[in-house]
């Protein structure tokens, strides 16, 4: 079920592609301590509901090394100016590159993951964000905090030519 | 209408504040932690079941002996005791006595041979005690207590006479008088009579009857365990092949002669006070991991399996 609603929303993702960020975040998993680094894009920015594909990968010496790769779909409930606050949940795929040393009995080195959130983000062309999720599988809270780039932010503006003022 | 929309937001803030808290306070740490069995110190099972000291009023001269319930049989005199401050002592005074002879009573007594590291073979192990009016007795020099302790089959020359220096719960063995600040007059070697090994000791107190175990080295177990917090559990072995009784220090047993027979047995308590065990028998090399799986066991059958140590 969840690897199915994972390939629809990434398949509605980029049917829509005008609206496209693209970023990176630092992690922190609170109960295993983990320090890890994210990837993501985020599709239908403007919208109420909004789509964003993500990578998050947990760096080897921590006490879990995995990576996981998932889709969010992001609910906005507040948007005031350059700020936006939203409510989130995601599947995803996750690999756990080092389950051997858990001690939990029934450790899986495949696992389809489900988080729920809640995030804030500010900006217009760069964008900070801060995210608390809560992953339903493992019983995991962790903090995500990072920039979104739109996909113009860095593209000069054309400059328009006195002479055809 | 914005009414409407501010009870909206506020009460969407305050089922996911709710929400999410309640989240929190369910997070696991299982991925990286053992989620293991715990349990409590087996202390007072223990106590529960050790030998009861054995309190023998003594109001007058008599020929004596005094015999505790297992044969150990003890002769002294009145003459022979002082007060701690060397005054003399009056009738009526205590005696009181321990009896340790099986590995079951040694380990319930949490009692263990060993003698500064190193194993004990024992033929038993006591206490003897004297009291007037809430004041331990001691023996004035050089006087002795003549104490046979019963043995089947008793050899001749071969066991020696260790004291016990009491260091809280721990009680290392020695027979170095001089520890204790007395002058050795009796001979530390066990005569053999007609109830097993006898002896005149020099001093009150614990009294065991043993030989050190010869050994080219010495050799330990180390407790591990996939499901079981070894914390409060209590490690003892038994090495049949010289009655030697060891116990764990922080969760290791030291002092194991190379190649001995050991039979482990661990005890504890789980927190709704029901009794686990864990038992095995190995050879033991060099230094050795167990892997411990802790079991539920009644406490008759944990009684019969140290009666069958």
């Amino acid at each position: 079920m969840q690897k199915y609603l994972f390939i629809f929303v990434i398949f509605i993702a980029l049917k829509s592609t005008a609206q496209l960020s693209g970023g990176f975040s630092g992690i922190y998993n609170f109960q295993t301590e983990s320090v890890g680094l994210g990837a993501r894009a985020l599709f239908r920015e403007q919208k109420q509901i909004q789509i964003s594909p993500q990578l998050a990968y947990f760096l080897p010496f921590n006490k879990v090394h995995e990576w996981t790769l998932g889709v969010a779909l992001q609910y906005r409930v507040v948007k005031i100016g350059k700020f936006q606050s939203y409510a989130l949940g995601q599947v995803g795929f996750n690999r756990w590159i080092n389950f051997e040393d858990s001690y939990m009995k029934d450790a899986q080195p495949n696992n389809w993951n489900g988080e729920v959130g809640v995030g804030i983000r500010v900006g217009r062309n760069v964008k900070s964000f801060a995210e608390w999720r809560y992953n339903t599988k493992h019983r995991e809270a962790s903090i995500h905090i990072g920039l979104l780039f739109n996909k113009n932010a860095f593209t000069p503006k054309k400059q328009k030519c006195a002479a055809y003022d | 209408m914005t009414n409407t929309k501010s009870h909206l937001f506020s009460g969407t803030l305050t089922t996911l504040v709710i929400g999410l808290s309640l989240l929190f306070s369910s997070c696991s740490r299982d991925r990286i932690e053992r989620d293991l069995n715990t349990y409590e110190s087996p202390n007072a099972y223990l106590d529960s079941k050790k030998q009861d000291e054995q309190i023998f009023v003594i109001d007058s001269a008599g020929p004596g002996p005094i015999v505790g319930n297992q044969g150990t049989t003890i002769w002294g005199s009145i003459d022979c005791l002082e007060l701690p401050g060397g005054g003399a002592v009056t009738y009526p005074f205590l005696v009181k006595l321990v009896e340790l002879y099986t590995p079951k009573d040694m380990i319930y007594y949490r009692m263990p041979t060993v003698s500064a590291g190193m194993p004990l073979e024992t033929a038993g192990e006591i206490r003897l005690r004297a009291e007037k009016d809430g004041q331990e007795l001691l023996l004035s020099q050089p006087c002795a207590f003549q104490v046979s302790m019963p043995n089947a089959a008793p050899t001749p020359n071969y066991m020696n006479v260790f004291y016990g220096i009491e260091n809280g719960d721990v009680v290392d063995w020695t027979t170095d008088l001089g520890v204790f600040g007395i002058t050795q007059n009796q001979s530390p070697v066990f005569n053999v009579d007609t109830i097993g090994y006898s002896t005149l000791i020099e001093k009150l107190g614990w009294i065991n009857a043993d030989r050190s175990v010869t050994t080219s080295s010495v050799q330990s177990i180390t407790f591990d365990s996939e499901e079981d917090d070894l914390t409060n559990v209590m490690f003892f072995a038994y090495l049949p092949g010289t009655n030697t009784v060891l116990q764990s220090s922080n969760g290791v047993i030291a002092g194991i002669p190379a190649g001995a027979l050991v039979k482990v047995i661990a005890i504890a308590v789980n927190t709704s006070g029901n009794l686990f065990h864990f038992y095995q028998e190995l050879t033991v090399n060099a230094n050795t991991t167990v892997m411990v799986v802790m079991s539920e066991i009644s406490d008759p059958n944990l009684t019969s399996l140290l009666d069958s140590l």
